[in-house]
C-alpha cells in the first residue's frame, strides 16, 4: 500500500480545471509562470521540462519536472471532427537512463487552442509508456508502465518510468513507445508516438 | 445489476493458483531462481548479458497484457462484481522488428511517413460497452473498484503495478552503482572523443541546428512535424508529402548511422570499466536477473 501512495504521490494526476496556482521547484530552473494542469514549460536554454499536474497529496497543483534532456516527439495521433482528439507527447532521457514519460490530452473539435480541452471521466484516458532496447537481433521490452487510467475526471493523464541516470537494462540503443487513447462514441479512440533509438548508457 | 456485464469463461480458481505463483516468484526469485550464466569461460563482461532479461518484446508483452485481465478480473470478482478477462492493446509501431537502421530507412522519424496509416483496431472494448448499459450508479461502483477513489488504487493499478512493477522492484536496487558506473566512463577521455565524431556526423543534417546529443533529435523532429503541417491538402500536397517523407528518411538514416557509431565508439571507452563492474558484482545481476525471470514465468495466464 505504501507504494502505491508513492505512486499516487510521485505519479502525475493531472485533473481538469483551472485550479489555483502554485509553483513546486522540483530541482533545476522552476517555471515562474502560472501553474495550470496540463500545461508543459520548457527551459529553452538548458532543455529541462515541466509538467503542471494537480497532486492530492501536495493539496492543489504544482510543477512536476520531466526527465531532463528529453529526446521525443510531440503531435496529434487522433483528430476526428466527430469525437475530438487526442494529443500525445512522448519523451525519452537524452543524456542518460533517466527515464521516459508519454502524456495523452483530450480536445474537442476542433482541437485548436488550449480552450478546446475537454474532460474525461474516471478511466476513460489511458497513457502507457514502453522502454525498448535492442538486442541485436530484435527489440526488447526493458520497462513498461503499463495502462495509466485517470482515476478522476481529467482531459490529460501521464504514464511515466523513472530508471535513474543509467539504463535500467544495460547500456545500449534504446527507444521508447508512448500511446494513448481516450474513451468516446463506444471506442476507444487513440495512436502513439515514438522517439529515435538512441543509446543510453 | 453486475450480470448485465459479460462475463468470459475464465477460471477464476486457476487464476488463484497463477497468482500465488506469482507472488511466490517476487517473494523467492532471489533465492529459489536457476542460475543461467554460471559457465567460468563464459562468463558475461556486459551488465545486460550479466542480467539476462532480453525478451522479445511481443512474447513478454502478451504475457503481461493477460496476467493483467486475469488479476483485474480476479481482484473484481473479490468484490462481488463481474468483469471480463480482456487483455489489453500492446504498444502499436509499424515494423515492430525492424531493427534502428532499417526503421529510419523505412519510417525516418516516424512523422511525415505515418501519415494516412490506418487507425489501430484494437478500439472495442466489451467491458467498457457493458457498463455503458448499466445504470450511474452502478457504472460509478464499477469505475471506483476498478480505478480507486481518492489515495485508495483500484484493481487495474494494483494489477497492473504486481505485473508491471516487476522489474521496478527488482532493479530498484542496482541503480545506484550503475549511476557510479557511468560516472567512471563519461569521465574517460575516449568517451568525450566519441560525442566529438557524433557531432562531427550529424553536423550535415543539422540545418542551423545546435548539434546537441540532447536537443537535435528532438530538434529535427519538430522541425519535419512543422513541415508536414505546411504541405497542404491540394493536389500538388502529393508530390510535397513524398518529397518530404524521402528527405525525412534521409536524415533519420544518417541519424540512425551516427548514433551506431557512437554506441560502437562508446561501447569500446565503456567495456574495461562495465567488465569490472560485471565482474564485482556477478552474483547480485545473477541474483536480480534470475528473480525477474522466475516472477516474469510465474504471470498468471488466461484459459483458452
Amino acid at each position: 500500500m505504501d507504494r502505491f501512495r508513492l505512486l499516487l504521490a510521485s505519479c502525475v494526476l493531472l485533473l481538469t480545471m483551472g485550479l489555483p496556482t502554485a509553483a513546486f521547484g522540483a530541482g533545476g530552473p522552476a517555471p515562474a509562470e502560472p501553474c495550470v494542469p496540463g500545461t508543459v514549460w520548457e527551459d529553452t536554454a538548458s532543455g529541462v521540462k515541466y509538467l503542471c499536474v494537480y497532486d492530492e497529496v501536495y493539496g492543489g497543483s504544482r510543477w512536476e519536472l520531466l526527465s531532463r534532456g528529453q529526446r521525443g516527439s510531440d503531435g496529434t495521433t487522433y483528430r476526428s471532427s466527430s469525437y475530438g482528439c487526442l494529443f500525445q507527447t512522448v519523451g525519452l532521457s537524452g543524456l542518460s537512463g533517466g527515464g521516459a514519460d508519454a502524456v495523452s490530452r483530450t480536445y474537442r473539435w476542433p482541437c485548436a487552442t488550449m480552450r478546446d480541452r475537454i474532460v474525461q471521466p474516471p478511466g476513460e484516458i489511458r497513457s502507457r509508456i514502453v522502454i525498448q532496447r535492442f538486442g541485436g537481433t530484435g527489440w526488447r521490452s526493458c520497462r513498461d508502465s503499463g495502462y495509466a487510467y485517470n482515476t478522476s475526471t481529467s482531459f490529460g493523464w501521464l504514464a511515466g518510468i523513472d530508471m535513474g541516470s543509467s539504463a535500467d537494462c544495460g547500456s545500449g540503443s534504446y527507444r521508447v513507445l508512448g500511446f494513448g487513447a481516450f474513451y468516446q462514441g463506444g471506442l476507444w479512440r487513440g495512436g502513439s508516438l515514438y522517439t529515435p533509438s538512441l543509446w543510453l548508457p | 445489476m453486475a450480470r448485465r456485464l459479460a462475463v468470459h469463461a475464465v477460471a477464476l480458481a486457476a487464476v488463484r493458483a497463477a497468482y500465488a505463483a506469482l507472488i511466490l516468484g517476487l517473494i523467492g526469485g532471489l533465492g529459489l531462481a536457476t542460475v543461467v550464466l554460471s559457465s567460468r569461460g563464459d562468463r558475461p563482461v556486459t551488465v545486460a548479458a550479466a542480467l539476462g532479461i532480453d525478451r522479445p518484446a511481443g512474447e513478454l508483452e502478451r504475457r503481461r497484457s493477460e496476467a493483467v485481465a486475469a488479476l483485474v478480473t480476479d481482484c473484481m470478482a473479490r468484490l462481488g462484481l463481474r468483469w471480463s478477462a480482456v487483455p489489453e492493446p500492446g504498444p502499436p509501431i509499424p515494423d515492430p522488428d525492424l531493427g534502428p537502421m532499417d526503421w529510419a530507412k523505412r519510417w525516418g522519424f516516424g512523422v511525415s511517413t505515418t501519415i494516412g496509416s490506418p487507425p489501430t483496431d484494437a478500439d472495442v472494448d466489451p467491458n467498457m460497452a457493458s457498463l455503458e448499459a448499466v445504470a450511474p450508479a452502478v457504472r460509478d461502483m464499477y469505475v471506483r473498484a476498478l480505478h480507486g477513489e481518492g489515495r485508495i488504487p483500484g484493481c487495474h493499478a494494483t494489477a497492473t503495478d504486481t505485473v508491471f512493477g516487476v522489474r521496478e522492484r527488482l532493479l530498484a536496487s542496482l541503480r545506484p552503482a550503475l549511476d557510479a558506473l557511468d560516472e567512471r566512463i563519461a569521465a574517460d577521455p575516449a568517451a568525450a572523443r566519441a560525442v566529438a565524431t557524433w557531432r562531427a556526423c550529424v553536423g550535415p543534417v543539422a540545418g542551423g541546428l545546435a548539434v546537441e546529443r540532447r536537443s537535435l533529435p528532438v530538434a529535427l523532429l519538430e522541425r519535419f512535424a512543422a513541415r508536414v503541417g505546411s504541405v497542404g491538402s491540394g493536389p500538388s500536397s502529393v508530390a510535397g508529402l513524398a518529397a518530404l517523407r524521402a528527405d525525412e528518411r534521409r536524415v533519420a538514416t544518417i541519424l540512425a548511422e551516427c548514433e551506431l557509431a557512437y554506441a560502437a565508439d562508446r561501447s569500446a571507452a565503456a567495456a574495461p570499466y562495465e567488465a569490472t563492474f560485471v565482474a564485482e558484482h556477478r552474483e547480485a545481476l545473477k541474483g536480480i536477473g534470475s528473480a525477474i525471470r522466475a516472477a516474469e514465468a510465474a504471470l498468471p495466464t488466461l484459459q483458452p
